[in-house]
């Protein structure tokens, strides 16, 4: 028998206790709240993602590969060959085929691997253009969900999932970096080979480096407290002609 | 005849399914994209580049995949 008073004290078998001194039934959870829906990243995808953004002076796109049972878990970042310059990336559209060709040898279903659309900015704002909002739509319209994910140089980052059930919408997402999904390890050796394999600067588009944000340190990225380190050098993108 | 067809439209697909004989590539787009135009996908055969008018053989590997997929 309980009964809540007005003084915000629970009267319970007519003894009355202050409601923070009740002792949480052992049958409930600890937190009974219904999750938010997030985009979640493995340590390693957001590790990749990081470096390839900060790999060379160029915007770079790629795709989420999404966890099977759980597709808004991204666990690897996929770059396709590309034509990029500090404002544009461009797909190869023949390379887009190939690279639904090679994850549908790999076994995995479209959904996992051609949903979530991640591209990063030089700048500090995560914030879609008009370019990016034009695909998200023409593109990504056509299918039943994807998420169109932004990360910006100076660290913000953008994610919004589009969806048709219903009368269909469009809601913002929350993106953490989930370090309780297991994860491998690194391998920069292989992202860099990816980066110079994909990437092609677009020639006679570039800006004076000063102009470009700083890119945050992995460390700071993933939320580690640690001394400040002193500013890296920025990889240099070979000029490869397109 | 069963061809293969791959098309990350809706739900996404990427499955077996069974066609008419004579059938040409336009005619498969008409019938499987209501909301489209083939300007809007690069459409292969066995990872080939296709003309609408290629007539499809049973095994093929048909793709419609999306295009211009642009970032700014
Ligand atoms: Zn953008």
């Amino acid at each position: 028998m309980c009964r809540r008073g007005p003084d915000g004290l629970i009267s319970l078998l007519f003894v009355k206790v202050p409601m923070q001194s009740l002792p949480r039934p052992r049958s409930l959870p600890a937190r009974t709240a219904r999750p938010r829906t997030m985009l979640r990243f493995t340590p390693t995808a957001w590790a990749k993602l990081l470096f390839l953004r900060d790999y060379g002076s160029t915007e770079v796109g790629g795709f989420g590969i999404s966890a099977a049972g759980d597709l808004l878990l991204v666990t690897d970042f996929v770059l396709v060959p590309q034509v990029c310059s500090v404002v544009t990336v461009a797909f190869d559209d023949v390379a887009v085929a190939d690279y639904f060709d090679q994850q549908l040898d790999l076994g995995r279903q479209l959904e996992q691997v051609a949903r979530i659309w991640i591209h990063t900015h030089p700048g500090n704002s995560a914030h879609p253009s008009h370019v990016d909002e034009e695909t998200f739509e023409r593109v990504f319209g056509r299918s039943d969900w994807a998420v169109m994910v932004i990360v910006a140089c100076g660290g913000e980052s953008y994610a919004r999932l589009r969806f048709q059930a219903g009368p269909g919408g469009s809601l913002r997402l929350p993106l953490e970096v989930d370090f309780q999904t297991p994860f491998t390890a690194s391998d920069q050796a292989a992202w860099e080979e990816e980066y110079l394999r994909c990437v092609r600067s677009q020639p006679g588009f570039s800006f004076p480096e000063d102009t470009l944000c700083e890119p945050r340190s992995l460390e700071d990225a993933l939320g580690f407290d640690h001394p400040r380190q002193p500013r890296r050098q920025r990889h240099r993108l070979p000029q490869k002609p397109v | 005849m069963k061809i293969l067809y791959v098309n990350n439209d809706g739900g996404g697909f990427a499955d077996h399914i069974e066609i008419q004989d004579g059938t040409s590539v336009a005619q498969l787009f008409s019938q499987r994209v209501t909301n489209g135009k083939p300007s809007d996908y690069l459409i292969r055969v066995n990872r080939q580049p296709a003309a609408s008018d290629q007539l499809l053989l049973p095994g093929d590997r048909v793709t419609f995949t999306p295009v211009k997929i642009e970032g700014a």
